[in-house]
């Protein structure tokens, strides 16, 4: 056997692979290549997850992940952050005001009607899920026509009063009081991309995990916590999509700019609370459209409160450690697809390991017969 | 109209809008650049509870500028996004709007134009949105009298 | 000056890889340092988005990333070979963002990342042996939860580790352990060696090089300094050993090389040759090196 071609082979199959994978990716050249721009413009809740998870908000860098990724959104995800390593940060923004939002969307459930109204937006909540073929085509047809809806106020309509229902409960005395979360206004927020989580943690720091982990862990988590393995029975006091202004203070002058918009979408949940007779919250602000991250992440910021609420932590959903320490799609695919790599030198081991204890365990037998 | 206020509306129009109004004035200044269009990152804050202590939520791109013209004036370029002609044309605008007189004038009218068409946008925005607004008023004035009701929404 | 032309989003540019920038080497290098000032104690450290995933040796890549400069040479290695396709990648990735000089010799090397072994040559003063660490703290297949054992270390409470490894005498007369065994270093902390076969471990007491152990997923490095005294855990009556196979290296001869079963036929028919490419060729080329490892621990 050539010892050398066995070891030597690595760089060649390496650079055949990255070959194979580029023809993978533009499958049949017969058809037309898909633009970045479609995805963009297209398949914008895949962009809002990619945005998330990444922790980048860039609707085109995105897309363009979505694109070299062949669709895989972890992978995407990967690489908006590796990307993210090579800029600079420049600062903070002011806090997003979702009060000012410019609502698309905003569901109330507590309440049949709340000032500022339910207005359904765009949403497949009120489809059937039947595949529709007439999407096979090509080209589409130009859009409908709206319905006459409600009239349409003179001053900004879809602005977002302060939530309605919570100020309602407020009110009456049956919400937990603001102040109560409020424990650290002055000091810099922890900035989980500047120094590691360490536990148990902050709940700034929970809101930043969460609102980068991965979706699917967070829905099953939350399901399981509404099922049994867990309190929660939640109610959504308010969930609204929308755009909201993004001001900065310009270094050079001091003075406070509009740099643009993002498009977020928030979940403000209540939960009952027969101890202190009052309901307690949970919060869920994710970018982009993403309406089961944000009531996951909001049910699962009030489940991770269960200790400092005093309760006892009995499930996972309420175990900060299990759901921060493998909420990061990141870490978690790149550990489980980790196993892919050479480990016959460990394998090596523990085989000698196993045969030598057989080689024990059959002497002794034979000592004992 | 003071300097953070047409920074704002400059930075918020689009980058055609910004192109044609740019255009629209057909100037052609000499600058250099005292930092070139650079890509960065800010981190965006959100509020626990949405009215709370600030979270860190996530990063956004941006893209900043600084130029100097030739006879003088400073312009800064911040707008969010990748987009180098953008912010070029944002500093060039608030240089020449710190010059003052009639083309600081002519600039200034145009700005308030970008504003309008961005308010524009917003309405036509909101205008779709109360499309789907749940019109309770006009539910219960369905349903006659004296018959159960149904279910609110679809 | 002129005005860029695209009004759209720009495109490509902005990826000039400069990797790692200054600010995030010196943090790292700061890690370091207290890593090296405690002796097998885990620094916590922000690991940095690179373009390998968490898992795939990040940690590794971010600590010769913050050390490497211009007069370094580096070498890659994974299961102890150059060439293993995972060592090609990490190596392909220092030339291409660094332009650094690159070798097979450990002799040469003055930065050596590697996963899962050590290399059989001895390592010099001067030297730097940067270790792939999937999971930093010894205790956690133990103990699941990160306050616990961050409290037993610094009680230096290693109790529910010496219970397991009793337990394992008491059922199989051994020590189950055969890789990641764990080391007691500079007397104070327990320490996970990384997943190298315990037939490494004697590598690491008292090296003349420098140690770094980096898990970029876990965020945690570690470091044991030259001439710094580790020991294997093991009982009186149940010294440590290391393994050893019946028979040579196929192609060297060696006998006291870490050696790799190869499948010759469809029958379970092997034959054996050294994990350590570099010391398998120098062997071929050289014969043994004088005086003989012993394998001893």
């Amino acid at each position: 056997m050539n010892m050398s071609t066995v070891i030597r082979g690595g760089a060649r199959a390496i650079a055949a692979s990255r070959l194979l994978l580029a023809r993978r990716r533009r499958g049949d050249p017969s058809i037309p290549p898909v633009s970045v721009m479609q995805i963009r413009e297209q398949m914008t809740l895949a962009v809002g997850r990619v945005m998330a998870e990444g922790s980048l908000y860039d609707r085109t860098l995105a897309a363009l992940a979505i694109k070299q990724a062949q669709g895989d959104l972890v992978e995407a995800a990967f690489l908006v952050r590796a990307y993210r390593t090579t800029l600079e940060r420049i600062g903070t923004t002011e806090p997003i005001s979702t009060g000012r939002m410019r609502i698309a969307r905003r569901v109330a459930t507590t309440h049949r009607d709340v000032r500022g109204g339910q207005i359904l937006g765009a949403t497949y909540d009120y489809t059937h899920r039947l595949l529709d073929f007439a999407l096979l085509a090509d080209t589409e047809t130009t859009e409908q026509e709206l319905p006459a809806g409600a009239a349409v106020p003179a001053t900004s309509p879809a602005l977002h009063p302060a939530p309605a229902a919570e100020t309602m409960l407020l009110d009456a005395d049956l919400l937990e009081p603001v102040s109560a979360d409020d424990a650290s206004g002055a000091e810099p927020a922890p900035d989980l991309t500047r120094e590691p989580l360490t536990l148990p943690c902050r709940r700034e720091q929970r809101l930043q995990a969460l609102a980068r982990g991965d979706e699917g862990f967070f829905a099953g988590l939350t399901y399981s916590s509404m099922r049994g393995f867990g309190r929660m029975h939640p109610f959504i006091s308010d969930l609204v999509c929308g755009h909201v202004e993004v001001e900065i203070i310009i270094p050079e002058t001091g003075d406070l700019v509009a740099i643009g918009e993002i498009e977020v979408t928030e979940c403000r949940t209540v939960h009952a609370d027969a101890g202190t007779a009052r309901f307690t919250r949970g919060y869920g602000l994710v970018f982009g459209v993403g309406e089961r991250k944000a009531i996951a992440m909001a049910v699962l910021d009030r489940s991770l409160r269960t200790r400092e609420l005093g309760d006892e932590v009995v499930y996972p959903a309420q175990d900060e450690e299990f759901v921060l320490m493998h909420a990061d799609n990141l870490d978690a695919s790149g550990l489980v697809q980790h196993l892919k790599l050479p480990h016959y030198v460990d394998f090596e081991a523990v085989s000698q390991m196993l045969r030598e204890l057989r080689r024990r365990h059959a002497s002794a037998s034979e000592d004992a017969a | 109209m003071q300097r953070r206020q047409w920074m704002s509306v400059l930075a918020q129009a689009t980058p055609q809008e910004v192109d044609a109004a740019w255009r629209g004035h057909g100037l052609s200044p000499n600058f250099t650049w005292l930092r070139a269009p650079t890509f960065c990152l800010v981190m965006v804050r959100g509020r626990v509870n949405g009215t709370g202590t600030p979270f860190n939520l996530g990063e956004m791109t941006a893209t900043r500028c600084a130029l100097q013209l030739d006879p003088g004036g400073l312009g800064l370029g911040y707008v969010a996004g990748r987009h180098k002609r953008h912010a070029t044309l944002a500093a060039l605008f608030d240089a020449l709007l710190q010059g003052g007189g009639r083309l600081a004038d002519d600039l200034r009218r145009t700005v308030a134009g970008l504003d309008e068409q961005r308010s524009a946008r917003h309405r036509a925005d909101a205008a779709m949105a109360a499309a789907s607004k749940v019109d309770f008023a006009m539910q219960l004035a369905e349903v006659p009298a004296g018959e159960a009701m149904g279910e609110d929404l679809p | 000056m002129s005005i860029p032309e695209d009004a759209g989003d720009t495109a490509d540019d902005a990826y000039a890889f400069a990797f790692l920038d200054e600010q995030t080497k010196r943090s790292i290098r700061r890690a370091i340092l207290k890593a090296v000032a405690i002796p097998g104690y885990q620094v916590p450290f922000v690991t940095r988005e690179v373009p390998l995933p968490p898992g795939w040796g990040t940690g590794g890549i971010q600590v010769t990333a913050a050390l490497i400069g211009p007069a370094d040479v580096v070498k890659v290695i994974d299961q102890g070979a150059d060439d293993s396709t995972n060592a090609i990648s990490i190596r392909d990735f220092f030339v291409t963002v660094a332009g650094v000089w690159t070798t097979e010799r450990t002799s040469e090397a003055t930065l050596i990342q590697t996963r899962h072994r050590i290399p059989e040559e001895t390592l010099q003063p001067g030297q730097i042996l940067i270790l792939q660490v999937p999971q930093p703290e010894p205790l956690r297949t133990l103990i699941p939860r990160e306050p616990e054992t961050r409290r037993l270390h610094a009680l230096e409470d290693y109790g529910v580790l010496y219970v397991k490894l009793y337990e394992d005498v008491a059922r199989h007369g051994e020590i189950a352990t055969a890789y990641d065994y764990p080391v007691l270093v500079n007397d104070r902390y327990v320490a996970s060696p990384s997943p190298i076969p315990k037939f490494d471990n004697p590598k690491l007491d008292r090296s003349q090089a420098l140690l770094l152990f980096s898990a970029g997923r876990e965020r945690r490095i570690y470091a044991i300094p030259p001439h710094t005294r580790v020991v294997s855990l093991s009982f009186e009556d149940k010294p440590f050993r290391v393994q050893q196979w019946d028979g040579a290296c196929h192609r060297c001869g060696s006998r006291d090389h870490y050696l790799n079963a190869v499948a010759v036929d469809d029958h379970g028919g092997r034959m054996l040759v050294c994990s350590d490419t570099d010391a398998c060729n120098i062997r071929l080329t050289e014969g043994p090196a004088q005086p003989e490892r012993p394998n001893t621990g």
